[in-house]
């Protein structure tokens, strides 16, 4: 059998496995089972390495029939070990989806929930916090991010005093595109803050100048958004062959594990949330969170290896 | 664009499939208010102007609030204010149909075909292409066509259009063709291109008006 193959039928015993953990409360994984983890600077307490965003993939509205579909594509990551799901206001339905799928799971114990604040307004702000928390069905988040920097100073009070108050964890604020770099940076620097959400891929590396070590020196986590560009990474490099050294130096056998093993083998990245509304999809990035990472030489390689392409 | 578009293609295209679905047989009753229209413009006068005025507000009132505001901004936050914009459109609609003998119509082959584009266009394509008719735009219940139908009754105008009727029908169909550009929905294409077309024409004519 192939390294590969070892690697997968490993998986989906781990996966198993990975449920009975999350049935028995494991918030806390660690590398049990070998999913990768990687530790919240500000408190040790760990996630995995692999969340799932929910921009389009789960705004689909009220229609019964495709959001029982999202509630399966929820059902494949919780029973991989996923941790982390991102969304927002911003996403139309997605926080409602997410919401029903949670219900109809039932108990999901690895849930590590993340929101967000998309609002000009500081009072809307509380409102649309409670609505969200609503639409989750659950009473306290464990992350609230100010959404691509939106009115970041009064939000940003707003969720440091529910954060004193219980009902959140951690506090962000969040970029994508590679926007806003420079303010984002100001920010890491002045304030006391848990969690930075921005764009880095192996084609959109504009964050390892700067950002990812000043997270890294501030004790910041990173989440990692756009992992595969909405799709387009994927839909130019799937037609093109994986290079010969990707399974042995990368531990990838699939493209969705060699950009997101890119992505989470960076020292200060915490965690990266690839969206898909498909199982399948699903499967094949959770298995990024097994096997070995590339080592610095071997990112060099990979992303090289992209670029020519 | 493609960060405005909170929602895949599919989704899109269901929610029309859904509507439809639950709006069933309004299509029809629709499109006998469109035929109507036609007819009206053969007659003119303050009693066709007035009728045909209320029936197109009507469309915009019904498409901002139903499709726009109850329906799709569930998807899709741009629809909240479009839906606020649509109806404020068919009370100024209302309005000046009852007040101005300028809108009186008159048959001009320019408005009756674009009034029958609205209600017959997207449909076909729909057909064309292999899926369902479910999906199609359906006349006087969904944005694009109440806004073609409206460009259209507007060309009947015997004595000139007032440009603030023309502002959000041309402005929508420019968003509307982004929309279906961004998401690789060529046949939603037609529609958007045809008001805008439509709106520019209608404004320029307006400007070289004495």
């Amino acid at each position: 059998m192939t390294r590969a193959g070892i690697r997968r039928r490993t998986f989906l015993q781990t996966g198993a496995a990975g449920l009975a953990l999350a049935a028995s409360g494991g918030r806390a994984l660690g590398d049990a089972g070998g999913i990768l983890t990687r530790p919240i600077p500000k408190s040790g307490e760990r996630i995995p390495a692999v969340g799932m965003g929910t921009w389009i993939t789960f705004n689909v509205g009220e229609d019964r029939r495709l959001r029982d579909k999202r509630t399966e594509v929820l059902q494949r990551f919780f029973a991989l070990g996923g941790g982390m799901i991102d969304s927002s206001p911003m996403y139309g339905s997605s926080e409602a989806v997410v919401g029903y799928g949670l219900r109809k799971l039932g108990k999901t114990p690895s849930l590590f929930s993340a929101t967000k604040i998309w609002t000009p307004s500081t009072w809307h702000g509380e409102e649309q916090m409670s609505a969200s928390e609503d639409l989750w069905g659950l009473g306290t988040f464990d992350l609230m991010q100010v959404h691509n920097l939106l009115n970041w100073e009064d939000h940003l009070e707003t969720i440091r005093a529910r954060k004193a108050a219980g009902r959140i964890r951690y506090a962000g604020i969040t970029t994508s595109h590679g926007m806003r770099h420079a303010e984002m940076e100001r920010i890491m620097q002045t304030e006391d803050i848990d969690f930075v959400q921005l764009t880095y891929n192996i084609a959109d590396r504009e964050a390892e100048a700067r950002l990812l070590p000043l997270a890294a020196e501030r004790g910041i986590a990173i989440i990692c958004n756009r992992p595969y560009r909405r799709g387009a990474l994927m839909d130019r490099l799937k037609p093109q062959p994986l290079p010969a050294w990707a399974d042995a130096e990368a531990g990838a056998s699939t493209w969705a594990e060699f950009l997101l093993k890119f992505i989470v083998s960076h020292p200060a990245v915490t965690c990266a949330i690839p969206a898909t509304s498909r199982v399948d999809h699903m499967t094949e990035n959770m298995a990024a969170m097994q096997g070995p990472l590339p080592d610095p030489k071997t990112r060099r390689r990979m992303a090289d290896y992209v670029e020519s392409l | 664009m493609d960060r405005l578009i909170p929602f895949s293609p599919d989704v899109y295209v269901n929610l029309f499939e859904r509507y439809n679905d639950d709006l069933w047989p309004m299509q029809i009753v629709t499109l006998a208010m469109g035929l109507m229209l036609i007819a009206l413009s053969r007659r003119g006068g303050d009693m066709a102007r007035m009728l045909s005025a209320a029936t197109l507000a009507a469309f915009w009132i019904w498409t901002g609030w139903d499709f726009q505001i109850d329906h799709y901004a569930a998807l899709n936050w741009a629809a909240l204010p479009f839906g606020a914009l649509f109806i404020v459109q068919g009370i100024g609609l209302m309005l000046a149909g009852a007040l101005s003998d300028r809108l009186n119509p008159a048959l001009n082959p320019a408005g009756i075909a674009l009034i029958c584009a609205a209600a017959l266009a997207h449909p076909l394509l729909v057909l064309v292409t292999g899926s369902p008719l479910g999906q199609a735009h359906a006349f006087g219940l969904t944005p694009m066509p109440t806004v073609l139908a409206t460009l259209g009754w507007l060309a009947l105008a015997r004595g000139g259009v007032p440009w603030g009727l023309l502002v959000l029908p041309l402005l929508f169909s420019a968003w509307e063709g982004l929309m279906a550009w961004e998401m690789g929905l060529p046949r939603d294409l037609l529609l958007p291109l045809l008001g805008v077309i439509a709106g520019t024409w209608l404004f320029a004519a307006g400007f070289r008006r004495p």
